[in-house]
């Protein structure tokens, strides 16, 4: 019963002595792992469900009975690092038979943690236990099996492991020596203390690994998961200021629209800068001209882009996850509220003439009018939809179903309006000031949306907590963001 | 108080290649139409189920217009004014829903909705209401 509590004890203390830093159970139990691996244990002895665990304390206890001077921890690992003539000796009632083989993986729980471990790990194995026996493969082998039997953890490969066990030479001579002179047993008052308290301890670092192997579970399930979906929107064309992956169900109208959406961005930023230049060179109003002109033709440019997605997929511009969070904030119809943008001015322009301030401020008058109207009309849309399904006597739930999407065909109107009225507001503007305003006007538009989406970006990749205690709140997290939280918690194990 | 329709010369001539029957039909239901726009001063028409509509109306009554409403569901000649609508707005499909409403300001055809935002926009609406007399101020 012991022996293959011996085993299951030696996986476990390989894997968390680094994290507990306990120097004594991390000697031992790795030349225990190699000393035992050495002559296998019969099959019944090797626990398959991984599920119990036993005792370093219970070990020590077999050891001390044997008649082991437990007092030099440094005693310990040459008695069992011996070969087979060693542990023949320490369990004499075991036949000595093969183990069955499990399909070899190089996969331990410990392994995954970082490398850093096991650089630790055969540092000190290599400076303190040269006389390990680990030279055959078939050891390695056992070892890696009981930790896959142990913890079912199919995970990145143990690296620092096989490195380990073939730095290690082993001369066995003085070893043999030091274990015939054991006999008989020792015990007192001291030893028992230690025994209790070395339980004490194996229990809890079980426990530990438990749950340390838990989180790993979940953290690799939901980095499998974002790699998925960062993967499938790079397919697709990842767009900039910090908008979401894709969901599951996206159409291809919808993702040709976030495409060519991304790619507008990346345009609108160029026009910014050439107006900034612009503007800032002092180039004459010919050139601006030109210069204004190319940024309302990309302007057109977006609604005419809008005006195809709409046909394909009204519902994905409404939602607006093509937006950046902060801009969808305040969205409006599947786009940003004409009247805005005269907001945004209002505190912005100086130096206009009488009939300009009119001008602006019939603008944002009119603009205010026109989403007010188109508001209500959807609004009554709504409702007609509201009188459409939510009837309580359905004779026919086709016809039901029928004039329902009759009415949600409508949304399409409704957007192509929006996005009219943000044309000609626009347009209007161009027309109301002069170049070099118009220019200034553009550029303070352009740049505070750019803010804004820029905004967005530091809002979703701000500083928080670990991944696994922000299960529990809503989070809309960058991927970048999780990875380096996951690190974290490996890290910190 | 009737109001000016003479532009509307040109669109019969260019409908006269419809054929006898047709043609005839278009004059009586362009008539119709005419009549129909002379009365006031804002006339909209529209369906009395369709959001647009409702959102135009909703528009104009912001502004403190009382336009003309004819809900061509509801109308006796509802189909034969929504036909001459089409042909005169040009539009291919005779039940496009984009055709509907209609506005028009002092007997003269303004446009669909677009149209409306867009001269409402360009600041060229509230003259041509000030101009027919449905907006004072």
């Amino acid at each position: 019963m012991d022996n293959h509590r011996v085993i299951r004890e030696m996986d476990n203390h390989r894997v968390i002595s680094e994290a507990t830093n306990h120097n004594d159970n991390h000697h031992l139990s790795y030349s225990l792992l190699h000393g035992l691996s050495n002559n296998p244990p019969p099959p019944g002895f090797i626990n398959q469900d991984g599920s119990s665990c036993f005792d370093y304390g219970e070990l020590e206890e077999a050891m001390v009975l044997q008649g082991v001077n437990s007092s030099s921890h440094e005693a310990k690992p040459r008695l069992f690092a011996g070969g087979g003539a060693t542990t023949l000796e320490m369990f004499p009632s075991w036949p000595i038979r093969t183990h069955k083989s499990l399909p070899t993986e190089s996969s331990k729980s410990g392994g995954e943690s970082s490398d850093s471990e096991s650089a630790n790990f055969s540092g000190k194995a290599e400076s303190q236990l040269p006389e390990s026996p680990m030279s055959s493969k078939q050891n390695h082998h056992l070892m890696l099996q009981h930790h896959h039997s142990n913890n079912m953890a199919n995970s990145t490969s143990a690296s620092g492991l096989p490195s380990t066990s073939r730095t290690l030479a082993p001369p066995k001579a003085s070893e043999d020596k030091r274990k015939a002179t054991t006999s008989g047993k020792l015990l007192d008052a001291k030893t028992l203390r230690r025994l209790a308290q070395n339980r004490e301890a194996a229990r809890k670092s079980r426990l530990r690994k438990k749950a340390y192997v838990q989180q790993l579970e979940s953290s690799r399930i939901k980095l499998s998961q974002l790699e998925q979906e960062l993967q499938r929107a790079r397919s697709q064309g990842m767009f900039m200021g910090g908008c979401g992956p894709p969901g599951p169900n996206i159409t291809s109208g919808a993702a040709m629209f976030d495409m060519e959406y991304g790619r507008w961005l990346e345009d609108e930023n160029r026009h910014m800068s050439e107006i900034r230049t612009g503007l800032q060179a002092h180039l004459s109003d010919n050139d601006l001209r030109l210069i204004v002109d190319g940024y309302i033709a990309h302007f057109d440019e977006v609604f005419r882009l809008k005006a195809v997605a709409a046909k394909a997929d009204v519902f994905h511009l409404i939602i607006g996850t093509w937006m950046s969070p902060a801009e969808r904030c305040f969205i409006w119809m599947a786009g940003f509220r004409p009247s805005d943008f005269i907001k945004i001015l209002v505190s912005q322009m100086d130096l206009l003439t009488e009939q300009q301030l009119m001008g602006i401020y019939s603008l944002q008058h009119s603009s205010q009018q026109a989403e007010e109207a188109l508001s209500q009309g959807l609004e009554q849309l709504q409702q007609s939809l509201i009188d459409t399904l939510a009837a309580s006597q359905v004779i026919d739930g086709m016809q039901q179903m029928a004039v329902a999407l009759g009415k949600v065909s409508n949304l399409e109107g409704f957007i192509r309006q929006a996005d009219n009225l943000r044309q000609q507001t626009v347009h209007q503007l161009r027309r109301i000031l002069t170049v070099r305003q118009a220019a200034r006007c553009f550029l303070v538009i352009g740049e505070y949306y750019g803010r804004l989406r820029a905004l967005s970006s530091l809002w979703l990749s701000r500083p928080r907590e670990t991944l696994i205690s922000d299960e529990t709140s809503c989070q809309t997290t960058t991927d970048l963001q999780m990875v380096q939280s996951s690190r974290n918690q490996f890290s910190n194990f | 108080m009737q109001y000016q329709t003479e532009s509307w010369g040109s669109y019969k001539m260019s409908n006269i290649g419809f054929g006898g029957d047709v043609g005839l039909a278009a004059d009586t239901s362009l008539l119709r139409l005419e009549s129909l726009v002379a009365e006031s001063a804002v006339v909209i028409f529209s369906v009395s189920t369709c959001c647009m509509c409702h959102a135009v109306k909703g528009l104009f009554r912001g502004m403190g217009v009382s336009p003309a409403v004819h809900e061509l569901d509801l109308h006796p000649y509802g189909g034969d004014i929504q036909r001459a609508l089409i042909r005169l707005l040009g539009c291919s499909g005779a039940s496009s829903p984009g055709a509907l409403p209609v506005v028009f300001i002092g007997g003269k055809l303004v446009g669909a909705m677009d149209r409306v935002m867009a001269s409402h926009i360009n600041g060229s609406l509230v003259p041509l209401l000030k101009d027919a007399g449905a907006l004072w101020l």
